[in-house]
């Protein structure tokens, strides 16, 4: 008799057996609450994949600043992740599945011409559309000029934007795993760290986390609903840097990414959650704890959404407006 | 609605879905955690009810056809089991937690299965027991229930297996169909 075959003999043992007071409906209620607490408290943190397929035509457009203002107009929610990509691919040069909004949402289901910005570059990027398998062309337009948050930018236009070395272009970043990241105006090179597996621990039940200065037992800070994280900054770039640890130990679902914010033109903070050799399920587990991490980090509000890069390099990538 | 469209749903994001599974699934979880924190523990076992789909929808994406139910029984025994170590309370270790701790004496109204795996349980020894019901009941790893039982992981492992087999030779002499 195999393991399997006894555990199936245990579960229909109980399942059997199940004569149960509580009350479905409360039980309902109750979650449903409190998810609908949870995204408030985490504004804006949607996967693409939790987006309505209904949801109507919408303009997103970036903070108010007077010389700084980017629309997205697309049929879909879906689609304008895809949209912003193209954005941030003008911008940083990188591509990838991102998906990250700010500022206000605005409903224009009613209205059908896409909103001209002056003076903005356009492009044109094709989108999925809201019925999967078909796609369409969504307008992206934005404005060239941008007001830097961070002191180390340069203020100016686009044009000197790109012509300006930027603290984080032509960078090197290490992590703690020894991963090194060396970024230049169009490229991001991931190396192979270390065997990451030092950083987090198991011996005897407990989890230990060595985060480069000591090391910590950190198995009742690990949980499925609240991250642990440890900031430090990094030495080469200057960067601020967040480790993030969650999961649920007693199953053995648990790791970390580690995830820094650089800034881009658009006021937007970059983070990228890298050197992570998790499971998938480990993995989702994180992206949440990332989310939560990164609102209580900054303690700004944000419309964000994320995917997962299929690359090793980088498996997360979450732009987090600030707004 | 099938199982397999109520994920689809869930993996859509709709919260339908969810409830769907909330539905489906009220009781078979909280029997899995009335068994594990005590019958009389109605509250409790709610919060944690509402813990367990909430984790069922942070990891919806993990959700295979087929296996939800196995997906969920795991989430309500690890919360189940976590509520109970975090609270230091001992776990209950005997045959009775496979009937959600009711009176013994209903237990000849209790369906085939608990009845036949409770009488099978007891003709083992109290050890392999224990580790029987710490490892396919409330899913510990086996390296774990070594630990909490002060024996040694490879004494844990042949206990298992000899747990395994006299446990099938018991099922099959009261005919029961494995």
């Amino acid at each position: 008799m195999r393991d399997n075959d006894i555990r199936k003999i245990f579960d229909r043992a109980v399942e059997e057996n199940t004569d149960t007071d509580i009350d479905t409906e409360k039980i309902q209620n109750t979650v449903m609450e409190r998810l609908g607490k949870r995204q408030s408290e985490n504004i804006g943190f949607y996967e693409a994949e939790d987006m309505e397929e209904s949801v109507k035509p919408i303009i997103v457009t970036a903070p108010t600043g007077k010389s700084h203002k980017w629309a997205v107009v697309v049929s879909a929610a879906a689609a304008a992740c895809l949209a912003v990509t193209a954005v941030s691919t003008n911008f940083f040069g990188i591509g990838g599945n991102l998906v990250a909004m700010t500022g206000d949402v605005t409903d224009i289901s009613e209205q059908s011409d896409i909103p001209e910005t002056e003076g903005a570059g356009e492009t044109d990027v094709e989108t999925g559309s809201p019925e999967y398998g078909e796609t369409e062309k969504a307008e992206v337009t934005y404005d060239l000029e941008f007001i830097p948050t961070s002191p180390e930018v340069p203020y100016g236009s686009m044009e000197e934007y790109m012509g300006n070395e930027l603290p984080w272009k032509n960078s090197v970043i290490y992590l703690t795993d020894g991963v090194r990241i060396e970024r230049t105006d169009d490229t991001i090179k991931h190396s192979e760290g270390q065997k990451r597996d030092w950083l987090l621990s198991e011996k005897d039940g407990r989890v230990y986390f060595w985060n480069g200065k000591e090391k910590k037992d950190v198995t009742e800070l690990i949980n499925i609903e609240t991250p642990y994280v440890e900031s430090y900054v990094n030495e080469y770039s200057g960067l601020t840097h967040y480790l993030i640890l969650g999961g649920d130990v007693a199953a053995g679902k648990y790791g970390y990414a580690e995830c820094f914010a650089t800034y881009d033109s658009n006021r937007i903070w970059e983070f990228n959650i890298v050197g992570s050799r998790n499971s998938d399920e480990v993995e989702n587990i994180l992206l949440y704890m990332i989310q939560v991490a990164i609102k209580n980090e900054t303690g700004e509000e944000h419309l964000s959404g994320t995917r997962s890069f299929e690359s090793m390099d980088f498996r997360f990538n979450t732009l987090v407006c600030d707004r | 609605m099938t199982e397999k469209k109520i994920i689809a749903e869930l993996k859509d994001g709709s919260t339908d879905g969810l409830c769907m599974l909330i539905s489906r699934y009220t009781a078979y979880v909280s029997a899995i955690v009335y068994r594990i924190i005590g019958k009389d523990r109605r509250e409790d076992c709610e919060e944690l009810m509402s813990d367990i789909f909430v984790t069922l929808w942070c990891n919806r994406y993990n959700v295979r056809e087929n296996k939800v139910k196995e997906y969920i029984g795991t989430i309500a025994r690890n919360k189940a089991y976590n509520f109970v170590r975090s609270r230091k309370e001992e776990l209950p270790l005997d045959e009775e937690i496979l009937f959600g701790g009711d009176d013994p004496q209903s237990y000849t109204e209790k369906k085939d299965t608990g009845v036949m795996l409770k009488n099978a349980l007891l003709q083992l020894d109290p050890q392999k027991k224990e580790l029987m019901l710490r490892y396919y009941f409330y899913g510990q790893k086996l390296n774990e229930a070594a630990k909490d039982m002060n024996i040694s992981n490879s004494a844990a492992k042949s206990r298992l297996k000899r747990g395994r087999e006299e446990l099938r030779s018991i099922l099959r002499k009261e005919g029961f169909e494995l």
